[in-house]
This record gives C-alpha cells, structure tokens and sequence, in this order.
C-alpha cells in the first residue's frame, strides 16, 4: 500500500458522467421502461417524472455546457452548434444518450485537437465497444491514450491489436483498423432487440429533456416578473396542468410501436387532438424558438470570444515579433562589435609590426646578428627578437633549440672542467740545457788534448773492437810474427771499418720528466673517471664542439 | 488537508502547449519544495526499531507466514522486513496527477511513502493502537506489542487532517512539521507561472 498525501487536489467529473449513464441504462430496459410508463400514471411517479425530466434537460444542458466551455478555452466556439447536433444526431442514431457522449468527445477533442477527428473517433468508438465486451468510456480513453502515445489501453481492449503493431503503428493507421474490424457492430446491434430497446431509451431521454426543458420554462413563464413569491402561487394549479401533460404523455408513450392499425390511427387522432386542445405545436414552436435564441445567443458570444481571442493572437504575435526584432538587432551588434575588435586588433597587429622597426632593441638585435656569433648566440639573439616581436610559436621553437645547444655545451665545458691541470712540458729543460752546454764544454775541452793520430787507424774509442781482437790474435795462425798493431790494421782493412764505430754521432735523450706521457695518462684517465661516473663527455667531432 | 484548486488543469495544460519553459520552471520549483518534507521525512527512518529485532531485514529470504502459495496467486509476498534503506527510498514525491477518487478528486504534487515496511511504520495501531478486540490470534497482545515498539522508536501520530486517515508516523509527521510551507511554496510557483504566462500573452497578471 502507497501512503499518498496529495497536496493540491482539484475536482473532476470525468467518468462520473459515465456512471449515471450506465445507470441510467441499467434502470432503462424495457421492463423497466414499460413498468415506468406504467407507474407514470400514479400522481407520485407523476412528479418523479416531472423531476425526472427536469433532471434530464439539467444534466443535457450541464453537458452541453462543458462541451461549449471546452471549444471555447481551446479557441474553437465557433464550432459549438455544429458539433452539438452532430453529437445530438449521432446518439440518435446510436441509442446512447448525448449527456454522456458529450464528455466522451471532449476527452477525444483533447487529445486530438480536432473536432472533426474527435467526432470520428467517438463514432469508431461506438463502433468498438458495440462489437467487442469493452464499455464505451474504456475505449475512448484507450483512444485518447493512444493519441498521448500510450498504447497500453489499446492493447488492453483485446481487439486484435497486438503489442508489435501497436508499438509501429500511428494512431490514423490503428483507428483505420479497428473501423475496418469493426465497421458495422452498431448498426448490427441497433437491430437487436437490445438495440432497439437502447434507442428507445435514448429517445425517451430525449422526450425528458424536452418536457423538462419546457417545465423550466414553464416555470420560468409562471414566475414572470414575480419571482419565486409568484411561482408559489401558481405552483398547485400549475402542478394540475403539468400532470396532466405528463398523464397524458406517458399514456400516448405507452402505445408507441404497437402494430394494430385501429390503435395506431386512434392514437393519431387522440393525439393531433391533445395536440390542439393543448398547442402541442405552440409549445414546439416556443421550444425550438427558445433554442434557436440560445443558438444565437452562444453565436454571438462565441464571435465575440472569438474576436477577443483573435485580438490576443494578433497582441501575443506582436510581442514575438518585437522580441525577435529585438533579438535580430541584438545579434547584428554583436556581430559588428565582433568585426570592429577584430579590424582593430588586426590594424594593431600591423602598427606593432612596423612599429618594430623603430624598436632599439630589435635594432640591436638584428646588428647583432650581422657580425659574427655562434650558433647558440644566433638562437639567443633569434629567440629575443622572437619574444619582443611577441611570436608565440617561433619563440617555443627557438627555446627548444637553445635549450638543446646549451646542453650540448654545458655538458663539455663540465668534461673538460673536470680534466686535471696538463703539467708543463718543459719544466727542467733550462737547467738540462746547463747541463749540455757544461758537457759539451767538457767535451771540447778533452778534444783539445786530444794526440794527433795517423791516417787510416782507428781513432782511439772507436776501435777498440779491432785493437781488442787483435790481441786476442796475436800468434795464431795466419798472424804469425804480426805485432797487435798491424793485426789490427788488417783486421780493419778487412772489414772496411765496419766495427770502428766513429761513424754513429753520440745522441742526447732529453728527460724531460715524463711530462708528455703524464699528460696523455691523465686525459684518458679523467675520460674514463668521467664515464664510470656516468657523465659522458661527448665531443662532436664534425662540429668541434 | 489537501487544498483544492480549480484551474490547474487547465492552467498546466495551457503552460505545456504554450509556454513549456514556464512549466518546467514551476515543477522545478515545486520540486524543491516538495523535497523539504521528503528528506526531512527521510531523515527519520531509524537504523532499527527498537524491541524489534526479529523484524530486522538481515537479508534473508523470508516465506509468507500466513498462506501457501498456490497456482492462483503464485506470488505471495511475506510480511515485510525493516530494511531503513528501503523505506528511505520509498519516501518519495510525485508531480503526476493521481487517479480519481470516489468523491471525484484527483491529486496533483503528492507526497508518497511507497515501501511496504514505510507503510507500515505510518499507520501500524491508526485503528486499533491495542489490538483488535476480537482478535483470534494465538497471541492476541502481539499486535499491541507491535505497536508501541514503533511508537516507541518513532514517537506517536501526527494529525493532519479531520479524517482517520489523515495521521501518520512519518510522511505525515514530515509533513505536519512543515506547518503548510510546502503549500505555499507550490502555490507561490504556480501562481509566479500563472503571472509570467499572462504577462506573456500580453493579458493582466
């Protein structure tokens, strides 16, 4: 169970109508319609019939009322005569009583939009519930349903429309359907007796709505321009004469549809002579005049609702035009506020440009770039002139390349800062040079007491080696009575001086401290200190860099 | 309790096909409105009612107690357990106008409290607090018992209305601490509609 506290509530009368119609029609068999007539003679069912009918002509009035009220709030007044005798015929013709069609099209009129669909679609209904179990109010609200896009009542009403048709179906083709179906149920049970007793029972609605309409006037006649106070005057002798009407009424009812000839031609003539002694004809007359004034009445005021609601339309269009107006016009500023912002920052963009020719520091710049710089300086320089010239898309990519070129060089200069101090190649050379020049003093000193020696000996040191082997020679054979001397002197012919050895010049090895094998030793070993440590030195060779 | 109006329908029906921006706005606003007295409400659902513990939803599948399934009614549900996330989530509001009553009524902007257990914390004991006296039960003070458990965890019923009907424990308490501004806050936004409508149509607010 849903607990439900509603916090607005409003009054609908919808269906209620439905409720009294159906119990009417319960209360309106023919035995029941017979056993009425037959009652009606008594004077307690007399005035129940006179209440009876007065209630019929209120209730068809109230109906009929609704159905104005609606066409008129939906703009459609002018429509009301038409669609009333056209509701007026079609219970007629279909044996239900307009006081509760008039609802059902409303409903329909709603949902469609359009009195003449909403007609159709009421008779369709008709139609519908005639040939098929379905109460006529259970239909027209799958209809009107189906108009809103819930097929769900249509699908409940178990005609033959299954879900798949329905879910692709639109409402014309689902109503062409069921008339298809269903084309002929009504006209097929009005041939029942049922049928047959269901329009006599509309019809004998219809007589009530008729007397009661002429007892209101009746009473409205009495009163005049006394009022109740005159009403209640003439109550007791208007009461004889209503009864008398009403006596008479359900007598002549009571022998409608009787076949004998002789019964149906008195009747003809008792009742052309209740016509005249009691201006039947008059009574029409005032009736259908009475009608016809509230016809013309309704006309009037719906010209004139119409006229006020064309007044509106025409006020509310206005209104949309002027705001559209003034929405165009606020638009068109817009825009040429737009295009004039953008005229301006273009003209700026060109008077920043020219502009830049005048700037010292672009002027500076650009001299700077004519005379000799580096490569990183040149991107230094771009890169400012990009900045200054406010290039946004230059200037990243000039920053990425400085960026890149100054990490190639900070990484160089940090290898080579890293390099040990290279020692100085010719330290001790000044005092070895001393050294040379005090022993080449030496020498030339010791060359000058040097004795004279004869041509073709070896010189003293530098043939040791033929003195020496000549000793070792001296009597054996071969050598025999040969001094060491000329041993030697042979041996020296001999081998053409090979062994002398004055030829070799003496040379100096300069020790200059291992300076140059140092230097390269501490270059490779900081280069590969610098790559166990991870920070490679990269030279490039092709640059030099 | 409720308060009736005239109109409306014709007024919604007129907002939707003719200014459905204005219509949106209102139910917006009525939204909110009506939101007050559902978290509010909300906020009153206790974890468990105390003396109650058998009542507890611990998760288990529970078997109707009192009939037998049968191929007729093949779905019987039990007794509802006290599960506070399902009453929570029952406590809702609703803009949809409800079916028509007896009387001829229909409601608009509802307040609802759809979970059975949240039912039954409203109204348990709104007839007979102390049992029905002629109760055939094997334990005739079970209901009692019942009763005063929840009132006792949820304080008693709050009058709303001059009908029976019209008290409960929850929604309606909700409802009744409102004091009526969730009425005025639904009148104020339809009548602020109503005024932008006509001023729209060029016609008198």
């Amino acid at each position: 169970m849903t607990i439900d506290i509603p916090i607005v509530t409003t009054y609908k009368d919808k269906g209620a109508k439905a409720a009294q119609s159906g119990l009417d029609k319960l209360s309106g068999s023919a035995k029941k319609l017979g056993l009425a007539l037959g009652l009606a003679l008594s004077i307690n069912k007399i005035v129940a019939f006179g209440k009876a009918s007065v209630k019929e002509f209120t209730d068809s009035e109230k109906a009929a009322a609704s159905l104005q009220n609606t066409l008129k709030n939906t703009g459609n007044l002018l429509a009301f005569p038409d669609t009333e005798a056209g509701i007026k015929n079609l219970a007629r013709l279909s044996g239900i009583a307009d006081d509760s069609l008039i609802p059902l099209f409303n409903q329909l009129y709603l949902s469609t939009g359009n009195v003449g669909q909403a007609t159709k679609d009421l008779n369709t209904a008709i139609e519908v519930s005639r040939g098929s179990t379905n109460e006529l109010s259970t239909v027209v609200d799958a209809l009107s349903k189906g108009y809103a896009g819930n097929t769900k009542g249509l699908g409940s009403l178990n005609v033959g429309l299954n879900r798949a048709y329905l879910a692709s179906a639109d409402m014309a083709a689902i109503t062409k359907e069921l008339n298809n179906t269903f084309s002929g149920s009504s006209a097929a049970f009005l041939d029942t007796y049922a049928g047959k007793v269901a329009v006599l029972n509309n019809q004998w609605s219809e007589t009530k709505e008729i007397v009661g309409q002429g007892l209101v006037m009746a009473f409205e006649t009495a009163t005049g321009n006394r009022g109740a106070k005159g009403m209640t005057d003439s109550m007791e002798e208007l009461g004889y004469v209503i009864s008398a009407v009403l006596i008479r009424l359900g007598q002549l009812t009571s022998m409608l549809g009787t076949d004998i000839p002789l019964i149906s031609d008195l009747l003809k003539r008792t009742t052309d002579g209740w016509k005249f002694l009691l201006g039947v004809d008059e009574t029409r007359r005032e009736i259908y005049n009475e009608i016809l004034r509230t016809n013309t009445k309704i006309n009037y005021e719906a010209m004139l609702a119409a006229d006020a609601q064309a007044k509106r339309n025409k006020e509310y269009l206005a209104f949309l035009a002027r705001q559209r107006k003034l929405s165009e016009a606020a638009a068109a500023a817009a825009k040429k506020r737009a295009d004039e912002e953008k005229k301006i920052a273009a003209e700026r963009k060109i008077l920043d440009q020219v502009g830049g020719l005048f700037d010292l520091d672009q002027i500076q710049i650009f001299a700077a770039l004519q005379g000799k710089v580096t490569d990183q300086e040149k991107l230094r320089l771009s890169l400012q002139l990009a900045l200054i010239q406010e290039n946004a898309t230059e200037a990243a990519k000039l920053a990425t390349e400085l960026v890149k070129s100054q990490l190639q060089t900070t990484n160089l200069a940090g290898a080579i800062a890293k390099l040990p101090k290279a020692l100085y190649p010719f330290t001790g050379w000044s005092t070895d040079i001393d050294n040379l020049i005090k022993q080449i003093l030496l020498m030339m000193k010791l060359l000058q007491t040097m004795p004279t020696k004869p041509l073709g000996l070896p010189t003293v040191g530098t043939t040791t080696y033929y003195t020496d082997l000549a000793a070792t020679l001296v009597n054996t054979t071969g050598y025999m009575g040969m001094t060491e001397s000329q041993i030697a002197a042979e041996r020296f012919k001999e081998s053409a001086g090979r062994f002398a050895g004055s030829a070799t010049a003496p040379v100096t090895v300069i020790n200059v401290n291992g300076a140059t094998q140092a230097l390269l030793d501490e270059l490779r070993n900081g280069l590969i200190k610098d790559s166990a440590s991870g920070s490679f030195a990269s030279i490039n060779p092709s640059s030099g860099n | 309790m409720p308060v009736e109006v005239k109109g409306l329908v014709e007024t919604k029906a007129a907002l939707k096909a003719y200014a459905p921006d204005l219509l949106k706005e209102m139910n917006k606003e009525i939204r909110i409105a009506l939101k007050v007295v559902v978290k509010d409400a909300q906020s009153h659902v206790t974890p468990n009612v105390i003396g109650l513990y058998g009542w507890q939803d611990r998760g288990n599948v529970v078997k109707s107690r009192t009939k037998a399934k049968t191929p007729l009614a093949p779905n019987l549900r039990a007794f509802p357990k006290y599960n506070p996330l399902v009453i929570r989530k029952g406590l809702t509001f609703s803009l949809a106008a409800s079916r028509r009553n007896s009387a001829g009524f229909v409601g608009f902007y509802r307040l609802l409290n759809k979970s059975a257990a949240g039912a039954i914390i409203e109204t348990a004991g709104r007839k007979n607090f102390n049992g029905a006296s002629d109760s055939q039960s094997n334990n005739p003070q079970a209901g009692a018992h019942f009763n005063r458990a929840i009132q006792g965890t949820y304080g008693g019923f709050k009058q709303v209305g001059n009908r029976r009907e019209d008290k409960g424990r929850l929604l309606f308490a909700a409802y009744y601490r409102d004091q009526g501004k969730v009425i005025d806050a639904v009148f104020k936004a339809i009548n602020k509609a109503d005024s932008k409508f006509k001023s729209r149509l060029g016609l008198a607010a």
